[in-house]
């Protein structure tokens, strides 16, 4: 298991070389002179070139990508062109908002979608079962916005269950944290979930059609033990793949409910550094997101080494 | 080891201490795309201790499901299960929830099945699968239970039962599964084991060694054999008596060469002469024409009679006939065994 772990992140190696080149890349991708940009329209030559040299934008690219690199190694992603707030910094308070709100979601979306599937895959047929795929085809079709709303309306304006908007970091209140992040959590969830159930759903009845499930019952293994062991280990495999692709898409659907809840994460931070071209904090940005998801992968392969033997190395 | 077994009914009229499995009139029903279909009729048997007896027939005979509904492992939604008595023992199983069943499957009645290739989880170890039966059963520590499994590993064969216990059933063979199978069959020390085709997928030389460990077993712990099959050589090779199931009923019932020198039902007459056998000619094996009817289309009178030689007026109409007792040991339930004189193999 050693082994594997270890050829594993390896292998993640190449992968972040190519990422680094793609977000250092987005400097010459991105239309137009930051400089003139930065200098502002009035600016005269002089100026922009004092400013372009003060960005040390002047140096050939090779070396300034190798700056780049070795800045980032050391934890420095330069500096915001606006703000001149470290891009390090600013990752450091938005990140772990959008982890927190990331992982609320992927926990809610489990804690649907696991019993929910057990359940009507257990009970395939029923009035259980026939309301639970209709659930999760709502679930998938609905909009997170639109949904995000809805639950404003109801739990918010409504009931006055939950705050509306705004954020407080866990280790300052750990109750009001959990108010705050419910209402975004779900509205970031609840697409997930219908995802994960009709997968699980679908993999358990698979699994429960098995010789050796059969022979698990013919042990006299309790139900809950066959389900709980014997199914649930095999049926996980889809559950995970499906897992894996939805995390990078939890990272891109927080951008949108962060703006609806008002939750100052990263995508706040992006969406105003994409707005203003502040280069250095997309870079930043990128760069970490792409981490996020390799390090995600990671553990989806990882889990598929628990889950499955033979695709552990010998 | 019984202290989780549900009391035990008051005993019934006669629970001799040597039957160790009584069945009468066991009807199964599944549901089908027109309805609910009877896939057992009213099959009755006992089984004595250290027996083995053979259930033969063909694939859609119902001799899998009868043992499948035995054992409470029939599917509970699409599968109806009435019987007069289904007794282990003096447990009486008609009586049981399905909680009370766990306690019976594995400590009562073990299974083998068919298929060694998938009849283990593939994904935890197989140490782990036998360990786990007697883990559930007889409460024991995991290091106690470890110490068991490989215990068992080692009585069937598996070589090097330490490293084997930690492997996964991808990495063994066919014939090493089955093994690996009969040893969480045997850990409990059933009083009834069903094994079900334990051999119809191994190759022959596997085979004769699986049989042999099967037989070695028996004798050792004093086990009931129910052996499913629809190989003769098999059952000639291993049961002390045999039950021919044909369409959902028994045809025929005997001791073993009593049922080889003189069947006295055409079904069985016609298996025999299907079987191939060193001293013919190759070219003049003999097959039984037609195919079993389907579920819900039965013939009237003798279900047997479409495919059958010696069919008459009698055959072909009314009920389907009762299964008449021979003899202490014979039954059949051919209309025309009086006059018939059936050829069995010498």
């Amino acid at each position: 298991m050693l082994k594997f772990f270890a050829m594993r992140v390896l292998t993640t190696v190449p992968v972040l070389v190519l990422v680094t080149f793609v977000a250092f890349g987005l400097v010459l991708l991105i239309p137009g002179d930051p400089a003139v940009t930065i200098a502002g329209p009035d600016a005269t030559v002089q100026q922009v070139a004092a400013v372009r040299e003060r960005l040390g934008l002047d140096r050939p690219v090779v070396v300034q990508y190798w700056d780049w690199v070795t800045g980032a190694l050391s934890g420095d992603l330069g500096t915001s062109l606006f703000t001149s707030r470290a891009v390090s910094t600013s990752i450091a308070d938005g990140l772990p908002v959008t982890i927190a709100l990331a992982g609320t979601a992927l926990v809610i979306s489990l804690l649907i979608a696991v019993p929910t599937a057990i359940l009507s895959a257990l009970r395939r047929g029923t009035w259980l079962d026939r309301f639970a795929t209709v659930g999760s085809s709502l679930g998938i079709a609905l909009p997170s916005f639109w949904l995000g709303l809805v639950f404003v309306l109801i739990f918010s304006l409504g009931l006055g269950w939950l705050p509306a908007t705004g954020y407080v970091a866990i280790e300052e209140d750990p109750a009001a944290w959990l108010a705050h992040i419910l209402l975004p959590a779900l509205t970031l969830g609840i697409a997930g979930a219908a995802e994960s159930t009709r997968q699980l759903r679908g993999s358990i009845i698979g699994v429960l059609q098995q010789d050796y499930i059969r022979t698990a019952r013919s042990k006299g293994l309790r139900s809950r033990m066959v389900i709980g062991k014997h199914v649930m280990k095999n049926a996980s495999v889809p559950l995970v793949t499906v897992l894996g692709l939805q995390i990078t898409g939890l990272l891109g659907g927080a951008v949108l409910v962060e703006q609806i809840f008002g939750v100052p994460g990263l995508g706040q931070i992006a969406i105003n550094a994409v707005t203003t071209r502040d280069i250095p904090v997309i870079q930043g940005i990128v760069l970490v997101a792409v981490l996020v998801a390799v390090v995600c992968n990671l553990l989806v392969d990882l889990a598929y080494g628990y889950l499955n033997p033979k695709v552990r190395p010998r | 080891m019984t202290q989780t077994l549900p009391p035990s009914p008051a005993p019934g009229p006669t629970t001799d201490t040597d039957t160790t499995l009584l069945v009468e009139d066991l009807v199964v029903e599944v549901l089908t795309e027109h309805g609910w279909a009877t896939v057992v009729d009213g099959v009755s048997f006992r089984v004595a201790r250290g027996e083995t007896l053979g259930i033969v027939g063909e694939s859609g005979s119902g001799k899998s499901v009868t043992c499948l509904s035995i054992a409470g492992l029939m599917p509970a939604r699409q599968t109806r299960v009435r019987a007069t008595t289904l007794r282990v023992l003096d447990h009486d199983l008609t009586a049981l929830t399905p909680k009370q069943m766990d306690d019976i499957r594995g400590p009562r009645i073990a299974m083998i099945f068919q298929e060694p290739m998938t009849s283990l989880n593939p994904a935890f170890t197989v140490g782990d699968q036998i360990a786990e039966v007697l883990r559930r059963h007889e409460g024991l520590s995991r290091r106690a239970a470890r110490e068991r499994a490989i215990a068992l590993l080692d009585r069937v064969g598996v070589p090097s039962p330490e490293r084997r216990y930690r492997q996964y059933p991808f990495e063994f063979s066919g014939g090493m599964r089955q093994r690996v199978m009969i040893a969480i069959a045997l850990a409990c020390h059933p009083d009834v084991i069903i094994a079900d085709e334990p051999t119809t997928a191994l190759d022959v030389t596997v085979q004769a060694q699986i049989l042999e460990l099967l037989r070695e077993l028996q004798r050792e712990h004093g086990m009931s054999v129910i052996f499913i099959t629809h190989d003769l050589g098999v059952v000639a090779d291993v049961c002390d008596r045999v039950l021919v199931m044909y369409a959902g009923q028994i045809v025929e019932g005997a001791p073993i060469t009593e049922l080889f020198e003189q069947p006295r039902h055409p079904y069985m007459e016609g298996l025999l002469a299907a079987m191939p056998r060193m001293d013919q000619p190759a070219g003049e094996l003999a097959s039984i024409p037609g195919h079993p009817p389907r579920v819900g289309a039965m013939p009237d009178g003798c279900r047997f009679h479409p495919r059958c030689r010696y069919a008459d007026d009698r055959c072909t109409g009314g009920g389907s006939p009762e299964l008449v007792q021979l003899g202490p040991t014979h039954s059949t339930r051919c209309l025309r065994h009086p006059e018939l004189t059936l050829r069995g193999t010498p």
